[in-house]
């Protein structure tokens, strides 16, 4: 039996079957439906897409794999998340996370999320049920029941467990913090105040640019109709205000952490947020010393 | 066989150094064995209860250096409860009162009081080396007799312990006549030291290539330390928090710049954001990078870093690198042989990495050999591929952090992504199993796996067949060990001459019965077989058909331990 080739392996093609004459050959649907109880045990009615109706088994204490072992979620090492078979997956890999906000009654969410804690919100609607480690039909394994974790598991030395949970969630904060906002001022020629973005919210200068266009469109257009040009259409505006930017008129410009004044553009975007303090979107009229380029830039297009 | 003079043979026995060699050539002949035995500089003993101290002081006289194991591996993921033993003490009074010229000691997962690091330092005139890597029972009072009484100590190396830290001063031990430190590694520690005696301690060693510091290390005194040894071949640092604008971040680039020969980096146990940029120009020299404890440098970050690292060799990170960054790797590191991935702290875990990384890594680095990777989720597609891809493993570890987790495209077991591999990696020794695993992979690994010596199995099989397939198969096999498997008495009973080939077998929260234990007891009196009782009760009788929770069984000639707590039943 082949396995289909997918995801771009290139070794996929017929796989040479390992299979002894055991095995159970020709697609067997059943065994690879998605569904929430483990293969054997009963099943709850399938639905399309499964949504409600893997809530209910799971409330009807379906018997659960391994993923009983969930702990309050205080950042012990527990293992969330249930073998494959009981979340339903997307094909492309997003997980089904019924999140029981509310109770029972809320309707699941395909959460496009690897990572499998999220999972662990189901605990609060699973009932405590001893939890067998096998599928039903197989010689069961009593586990300690109701524990709340699994002991020893993921396997990882107690001294690296016991530095990550003792480790200052400060590291994780500050890198937090400093991941979350990059906040710097923006200031534009004429413009009467100033303003803030955060520079994390972009990932490259095209996101940055067309945000401060929509920024500071208000002070352009009123540039504009000085320069007496008809702004009563959106679109024409926003081209004109691009225009306005990218051409002869502006220049956006950043201060870095030398104080240097630089011209946004010459250096990888990651790099560029490290170092920019402040930005400043000048006249080009203003910029002469500091954009040979952007001087080039208008003379070519116009 | 002898047309030699006993010190020609000697002399030839000098070029035969591996332990595996040395002990083949002792069952040669007696009279090879008597000038083996008494040529013999170094031991390794991988289960400290296999043989006596008295016994091994007795056949080498003339050892040196002596490597000892205690708790089953298993112990390192709180499956072996305190007290069970793998004490050192013994050894070291058995060595002390023979007279014998130790001057190297390694143990792992032992327990080492601090009378027996005193009773260490005051009994081995020319001790060297002490190696400690997952240990406890020691505080930094043991470690200042150390520093204190060994005068020509080279090498205190301290990985991964329990260390109760006292702050005292026990760096401040070494005495000013100390000067031949090679290697020091105190990354473990918890607690201050003294910088000024630190700094002093680096000044007058001038053959100090490896050093690990602390986290309680900051970058000044890190400045200060490399400056007095810009010969250092591995540096652990501790903390490498500092304002990236100050002097002192200035001085260390500078610094750092004059250290060309560091050719191994870890630690970075405290990191300030966006500050690795100090170590690129040295990156390009590293063959080891370990960042598996900083938890501090974001991926970006590691990812710019990483590419820098054109001849790095060996890489420990963690999976906050993700999917994306291993691309960078296999992209960077061509010449990658080693490669662990840790899972980071399980809140907060958004990048994660899944069968994508490692298949990038497969085609990017194919001369790696030694794999431990913590993941998501994996496919036996992606099995297939690193198995093509990367035919040299030696080592390979797959833990899914999910531990009975299918492929999650085909919702299959993994068994024939880990048939693959144990098919193509003719050289495999180790291997870590994980994920939804049937019989079949045991079939497999029976079959195919003929170089196999340690085997971790966890959440896998489905009856007595699957053991039945290891340990017929696998000949070479040393250690077996395996949790929540539904193996029991017909697997255990089945070949029992076979576990006197091996040094362990640890099974817990399986299927073997007590009644099997005893049978198995009785019938190798050359085992240990003890069982783990830890319920509460007091009369509990241990009936034949009751479960065994935990059971150790390894083969010995000391007979039974006389050191086992109450909760160990030696059968």
């Amino acid at each position: 039996m082949s396995v289909p080739v997918e995801q771009g392996y290139d070794v996929l093609q017929e796989v040479p079957s390992m299979e002894t004459k055991d095995r159970t050959i020709g697609l067997n649907l059943k065994a690879t439906e998605l569904r929430l109880g483990l293969p054997g045990s009963e099943s709850p009615e399938r639905e399309n897409g499964g949504g409600l109706s893997m809530l209910k088994s799971l409330v009807s204490g379906a018997k659960r794999g391994f993923s009983d072992a969930i702990d309050g979620g205080s950042g012990k090492w527990v293992l969330s998340g249930n073998g494959g078979s009981e979340m339903g997956l997307c094909k492309d890999g997003n997980l089904f996370s019924p999140k029981a906000k509310g109770g029972v009654g809320s309707v699941p969410e395909c959460i496009n999320q690897q990572n499998p804690l999220s999972v662990s919100v189901v605990k609060e609607t699973v009932p405590q049920s001893p939890k067998p480690l096998h599928d039903n039909n197989k010689p069961q394994i009593s586990a300690p029941a109701a524990k709340a974790q699994v002991v020893g598991w993921p396997p990882i030395r107690s001294f690296r467990k016991n530095s990550m949970v003792s480790q200052p969630q400060k590291n994780d904060a500050d890198a937090e913090a400093k991941s979350e906002c990059l906040y710097v001022k923006v200031s534009m020629e004429g413009a009467p105040y100033l303003r803030k973005v955060d520079l994390n919210n972009f990932s490259s200068y095209r996101e940055l640019s067309s945000a401060l266009e929509k920024m500071f469109s208000c002070f352009t257009i009123s540039q504009c109709s000085s320069y007496g040009i008809s702004c009563r259409e959106k679109n024409l505006s926003e081209s004109r205000l691009i225009d306005l930017l990218h051409g002869s008129e502006y220049v956006l410009t950043y201060e870095d952490k030398d104080g240097d004044w630089m011209l946004v553009g010459d250096v990888p975007w990651e790099m560029f947020t490290e170092s920019c303090k402040k930005l400043r979107i000048m006249k080009s009229s203003e910029a002469i010393g500091l954009a040979p380029r952007a001087m080039e830039k208008c003379k070519s297009r116009n | 066989m002898n047309y030699f003079p006993d010190e020609v043979i000697e002399h030839v026995f000098d070029y035969v150094v591996s332990h595996s060699d040395r002990n083949a050539l002792s069952l040669v002949c007696k009279s090879w064995c008597r000038i083996e035995r008494f040529t013999r500089q170094r031991v390794f003993i991988g289960n400290c209860y296999s043989i006596s101290p008295e016994r091994l002081v007795q056949r080498f006289p003339s050892l040196k250096s002596l490597t000892l194991k205690g708790k089953p591996h298993f112990a390192d993921f709180s499956l072996v409860p305190h007290g069970w033993g793998g004490f050192v003490y013994p050894w070291i009074e058995a060595l002390a009162k023979s007279k014998v010229g130790l001057e190297e000691l390694r143990l792992k997962r032992m327990v080492v009081s601090d009378d027996s690091l005193e009773l260490l330092s005051r009994s081995f005139m020319d001790f060297k080396s002490l190696v400690l890597v997952s240990c406890e029972g020691f505080t930094t009072d043991g470690l200042a007799a150390v520093a204190a009484n060994c005068r020509s100590l080279r090498e205190l190396d301290l990985q991964e312990n329990e260390v109760e830290d006292h702050k005292g001063q026990w760096l401040s031990c070494f005495p000013e006549s100390c000067t031949s430190l090679v290697s020091l590694n105190f990354a473990c520690l918890k607690g201050e030291i003294n910088l000024g005696a630190l700094e002093r301690l680096v000044a007058r060693s001038p053959n100090l290539k490896s050093l690990r510091l602390n986290r309680s290390v900051p970058v000044d005194a890190l400045q200060k330390i490399l400056m007095r040894a810009p010969q250092l071949v591995d540096l652990g640092i501790g903390s490498f928090f500092h304002d990236l604008n100050s002097d002192t971040y200035a001085k260390l680039k500078a610094t750092i710049l004059k250290c060309k020969s560091i050719t191994s980096l870890s630690g970075f146990l405290e990191v300030a954001p966006f500050s690795l940029a100090a170590i690129y120009p040295i990156s390009q020299n590293l063959t080891s990078l370990n960042l598996s404890y900083a938890a501090g440098i974001q991926s970006s970050e590691l990812i710019k870093l990483i590419r820098h690292c054109g001849k790095l060799q060996r890489l420990w990170i963690m999976d906050c690198i993700g999917d994306k960054g291993l691309g960078v790797v296999a992209s960077s590191c061509k010449d990658l042989e080693e490669l662990r991935v840790f899972p980071s702290a399980p809140f907060g875990n958004h990048a994660a990495v899944t069968e994508k990384g490692l298949v990038a890594i497969s085609m990017g680095c194919p001369k790696l050999h030694s794999l431990l990777y913590f993941c998501h989720q994996m496919t036996n597609a992606a099995l297939i591929t690193v198995a093509k891809n990367c035919p040299n493993f030696i080592r390979f570890r797959l833990c899914i952090l999910d531990a009975t987790k299918p492929d999650p495209d085909t919702m299959q077991p993994l068994d024939e992504g880990f048939g693959a591999i144990v098919q193509s990696c003719k050289r495999l020794r180790r291997l870590s199993l994980s994920g939804k695993l049937t019989d079949q992979v045991f079939l497999y690994i029976g079959m195919y796996a003929d170089q196999l010596e340690m085997l971790s199995i966890a959440f896998a099989g489905e009856s007595d067949k699957g053991m039945l397939y290891v340990l017929n198969g696998c000949k070479k096999l040393r250690k077996l060990e395996m949790r929540d498997c539904p193996f029991g008495d017909s697997a255990l009973l089945t070949d029992i001459g076979k576990y006197e080939t091996m040094r362990s077998l640890w099974m817990s929260s399986c299927e073997v019965t007590v009644g099997a234990c005893k049978t198995l007891a009785k019938k190798m009196p050359r085992l240990n077989v003890e069982i783990f009782n830890e319920s509460e009760q007091e009369d509990c009788d241990m009936e034949d058909e009751q479960r065994v929770e935990k059971m150790y069984l390894y083969r010995t000639v000391a007979g039974k331990r006389n050191d086992a707590p109450e909760y160990v039943w030696t059968l």
